[in-house]
Parts: C-alpha cells; structure tokens; sequence
C-alpha cells in the first residue's frame, strides 16, 4: 500500500479516537455512559443501528458471497422488514415504559431474578465469542493483504474500538457509527463506479449483467422450501423474520441502541430505518461482488486470492500438479473471456443464434474454470491442513488494493477496518451493560454510588476488549467467515426470543415456566444441531421460539401457584 | 424523553410494507429479464 494510502487510514481512525476521547467529558454517569441519557436523535440511532450489523465481516465475506453467488445471500434479509414493524408495535414501547437498561431487566419485572440473570448470561457468552469472531474475520484478510501478523491486525482493530468505547461511552459509539456508515455507502458506491469503468469497450452495463445473469449472479429468488438450505425465500422470510426478531427486539447490542433515542416514536423510526434501507443496502453491496466477478471476467485474476496459501502450495509437494491447474486455468480463462466478448458482440448485432453459441460456450467455460478453483482449493485444504480455507474471502481485498487508485485503497482499507471497529465498539460497550447493570449492581455490590458503577463499567469494557483479542485468535479457525458470527447465536437466539414472547403475549406464565421452557428451546436447538446437522442454522431460531413459548404455556396449565406480578407489569404485556 | 407515542404508526407501517413489496418486485424483474 502506497504512503498516501497510509495517511488515509491513519487520519481516519485518529480522528475516530481523538473523537470519541473528546466526549468523556459528556460521560459523568452510568445513564450517560450507557443511554446518552436517552437523547439521540432518531437519524443517529437509525445509523448506528445499520452500522452495528455492518461491520467488516459484510464488506469482506458478502462481497465475495456476490462474485461466487451472486445476489441470493439478499433472501436472508427478507424478513426483515416485517420484523422491525412486529417490534416496533410489541417490544419498543414495552422497553420505553420500563426505562430500562438492558433488555433483560424487563424479564426480571416480568418474571424472575433467575430468568433475567439466565438470558443475560447467554448473551454475554454469545455476544463476547461473536465479537471475537468479528474482530477475527476481517484480521485474518487484512493480515494476508498487508503481509502483518494477525495479532497486529487484530490490535489494529481491537485498540481503537476499546479506547473510544472506554471513555466516550454510547455516545462516541454512535456517532462513530454515523461517519462509518457514512464513509462506508461512499466508499460502496466509489467502487461501483470504479467496477463500471473497468468494464472493456464494446462491453455496456447491460452486456455484463447479460453475462453474470448467464451464470446465475442475479438470481435473488429461490422458492423451494427445504430446510437444509440457507439462503432460499422462506428460510428468509421465515428463519430470517425469526432470526431478526431476535436480533433487533432481545440482543441487548441492538437494544441499547434505540434505548438512546429520545423518545418512543425516535426509536421506532430509527429501527424503521432498516427496515427501509437494509435490503437495497445489502444489493448494493452484492452488487458489488457480481461486477467484481465481472471485473475478473475480463481481467486475469490470480488462480487463488490469497497469497500466502498459494505460496505454501507452490512449494509443497502438489507444486508440479498446482502448476498444471495454473496452465488450465490461463488458456480456460482466455476461453471464457473471448466467450463473454462475442456474447456482448453477438448481442449488439441482434444475431440470436450466435449470442446462444457463444452462452453456451461460455456457460462451459465458467463451469470448468469453477472446478479448477475448486482443486485448487482442495490442494490448499491438503497441503495446510485448513480444512476451511475459502478463498472467496480474499477476492475483494485483492481488488482493492491492485485496481483502486492511490488515496481510494486507503479510503476502503479505512472503511473495512473501522466497520470492524464500529460493531466491536457497540458489542463491547452492550456486554459492559449487561455486565454492569445485570450482574455487578444487581448481584455483586447493588448498593454503591454512580460514580463507582461508572468506573466499573469503563473497566468492564475494557475487560470484554481484552477478551474478544483472546477469542479472535480462534475463530479464524471455526469456518466460512460470513456464518461464524451467526451461528455463535443462533443456538440461543430463538430460545430468548420465545422467553420475550411469552413474556409480552400472556400473563398466565410463570418465572419457574419461562425458564423451564427457555432450557428445554436451547435443548431443542442443541438436539436439531447435534442430530440433524443438515438443517440451515436459520431454522433453530424458528425451533427454539416455538418450543418454549409451547414449553412455557403447557407448564402454566399444570401449576397451580400461577404468580402474576401486576404491579410491575401491568400495562407491559398484550394479555 | 416521552415514552408515550404521540403518532399514529399505521401508515408508516403500510408504508414499509409496500416499500418492500416493491424492492423485491424489483429484484424479481431482474432475475426475470438477465437471471436464469
């Protein structure tokens, strides 16, 4: 990377620092530290609460999800809408009444210590190993693209995220959100126009979106409904709805954010902001992948984007077969290329049957360069014994930093280290929350000045800093980066969600049955994963939900000791 | 901060509603016209 490029993100990332050190001052209790003193405005939140799911793992892995792909990774988010809509009716107001810190303290109004104190232990345990994860994935990439140690990209990451959060609090995590968010759709739409203008003459917009839509790249339906994919129509709409539910309505990083919103309709706009704009975001970033995929049709890409493997295998063994798939891959890839180039001509010409030649050809070409990637991969896979190397995960960086022009290479290596930064931040400074208000105040020591819980809490958060660099080493390991975060929650997310919606929908439940049915969801979800391994992880949220909400009703029939709290709850529940 | 809601939500909600109807007839109509 050139000096320029450097000062970029040099200049970037202090500035997020000196900005967030600047708003310690602001920060003189626990309520300013972890609400704002409830006083955003809803933009903000809006922002933030975009800028905390799009962290560096989305610029790096759904990009590459988009060149391999194309745009069905978008099904996921198509529940999210009706989501958002379902809590702002239900869980928004219900959180805004009981001025509540944390999500999990309305579960003890409602319920029980032991519920509350459960949940918000899950979400620790979850919360502080996908931060890890978080950290992990765009460390790794960065780590092969810079030619640095893991560890210093990790620090790289990690340092700036704990400084800021330690000291400014809610308030210098949001605000960084606002500019990250910003700096990040900027640099989107910079590389949009860069992939445009790098497509050879002769070939227009349409062309090129002819050609990936050859290959399936513009595809963002699949209506089969099968449990064991992912990414189809109905696990989005369904799982997806679940899944985001839960995300949105009881992970207290999400919660915390509108909880800063100056009031009930601030917050409800500022989670509708998603609703509105996650989906075309989330295109745009696919998008993205495809003309990168389109970029490399035209452009000799190298046969696999990470160096550093292609360099253990070059002196492995499997070198002289490794050479021989390179030979392969140049003169399928000249093939493919001149296919792609009469599919343009033949279409500008209007002759029909030479644009179905020259798809047919083309389709074949891509197939056969797709299998040599893949024992390629296979190679890397025997000879460095990573087992889940996915090479896709390097695709755009290396885009970055050899098709960009000086100063922008700085602008999107800024924009992928603070979006990591920025969803760090926000995680650290919920599980300081939830660390602080559910366990330490309540449990440990509940009868101590603000000024002390305001110190425990900077403490608190730079302990879960500490604690995600620890867990980021290890979760390089743990899969394809994109799903790694999600599955960390999904093995507890549709159980908390089922735990919310008993606790909202009926009074007739008790804390004992709450909680019975939140250990028989996770059970559940447990079992599903251990024996049918097969079934996506988006369907353990819809599992986990529905059996403790049955778990939860069927146990209120039989006790007879039904324990209603009305003075806490009344007027916080649905029926 | 008011924790009472002072607007009615409705057509904010139906709103969303269309804005992702639309969104996805959108994608739809790509597929339909360059996917396969």
């Amino acid at each position: 990377m050139h000096l320029l490029d450097w000062a970029v993100v040099a200049a970037y990332v202090g500035w997020l620092i000196w900005d967030g050190v600047k708003r310690t001052k602001l920060e003189s209790t626990t309520e300013s530290y972890f609400l704002a003193n409830r006083s955003m405005p809803w933009w903000a939140v809006g922002l933030s609460v975009m800028a905390t799911q799009l962290s560096a793992i989305t610029l790096v892995g759904t990009t590459g999800q988009g060149y391999n792909d194309g745009l069905r990774f978008v099904q996921f988010y198509y529940g999210l809408p009706i989501a958002m809509i379902i809590l702002c009716v239900t869980l928004v107001p219900f959180f805004y009444r009981a001025r509540v810190y944390t999500a999990y303290e309305y579960l003890e109004r409602r319920f029980d210590l032991k519920t509350r104190t459960f949940t918000s232990g899950l979400f620790l345990v979850s919360r502080a190993m996908s931060c890890g994860a978080i950290a992990a994935a765009p460390a790794v990439v960065l780590s092969v693209v810079l030619g640095w140690s893991v560890t210093l990209t990790t620090l790289l990451i990690l340092v700036p995220a704990v400084i800021y959060t330690m000291l400014g609090g809610v308030q210098a995590v949001t605000w960084t959100d606002v500019k990250t968010m910003s700096l990040t759709v900027f640099a989107l739409v910079i590389a949009m126009v860069f992939l445009v203008m790098g497509l050879p003459s002769g070939v227009g917009v349409d062309d090129a979106l002819t050609i990936a839509g050859g290959t399936g790249r513009l595809n963002a339906f699949d209506f089969r409904f099968t449990l064991t994919e992912t990414y189809t129509f109905w696990s989005g709409m369904l799982g997806g709805l679940f899944l985001m539910l839960s995300y949105f309505g009881c992970d207290q990083s999400q919660v915390q954010r509108y909880l800063t919103a100056k009031s009930v309709d601030d917050g409800r706009t500022s989670l509708l902001m998603s609703a509105f704009w996650k989906i075309p975001l989330q295109v745009l970033v696919l998008i993205v992948g495809v003309f990168t995929f389109l970029f490399y049709l035209f452009n000799q890409p190298p046969l696999l984007f990470n160096p550093v493997h292609e360099e253990r295998v070059r002196v492995s063994a499997v070198a002289p077969v490794y050479e021989g798939l390179q030979r392969e891959f140049q003169s399928t890839f000249a093939a493919r290329r001149q296919a792609a180039i009469d599919i343009a001509a033949a279409r500008h010409a209007g002759d029909v049957r030479e644009q179905a030649r020259a798809t047919d050809d083309f389709s074949r070409q891509d197939a056969a360069l797709r299998s040599i990637r893949t024992r390629a991969i296979g190679l890397v896979r025997q000879t460095t014994d990573d087992a889940s190397f996915n090479d896709v995960n390097y695709v755009f960086p290396t885009w970055i930093t050899t098709a960009l022009p000086i100063g922008i290479v700085g602008l999107w290596i800024a924009a992928i280290i603070t979006a990591a930064t920025d969803s760090i931040a926000a995680e650290l400074n919920s599980l300081s929350t939830a660390s602080v208000i559910d366990f330490y105040k309540r449990l440990i020591r509940p009868n101590d000045t603000d000024a002390h819980y305001l110190l425990v809490s900077r403490f608190a958060t730079g302990f879960w800093g500490v604690f995600a660099g620890v867990i980021a080493v290890y979760a390089s390991s743990l899969g394809p980066l994109i799903e790694v975060v999600n599955r960390f929650g999904s093995f507890f997310y549709g159980s908390i969600l089922g735990v919310f919606m008993l606790a909202i929908l009926t009074r007739r439940v008790t804390g004992t049955g709450a909680f019975v049915g939140l250990v028989a969801g996770m059970s559940s979800v447990a079992a599903v994963a251990y024996f049918r391994p097969e079934i996506s992880f988006l369907w353990h949220n819809v599992i986990g939900a529905v059996v403790v909400v049955a778990v939860g009703l069927t146990l209120s029939l039989f006790y007879t000791d039904v324990r209603l709290k009305p003075d806490t709850t009344a007027g916080t529940n649905l029926g | 901060m008011s924790d009472e809601s002072t607007r009615n939500w409705t057509r904010t909600y139906l709103a969303v509603i269309a804005i992702e109807i639309l969104t996805l007839a959108g994608l739809w109509l790509l597929q339909r016209h360059y996917g396969t």
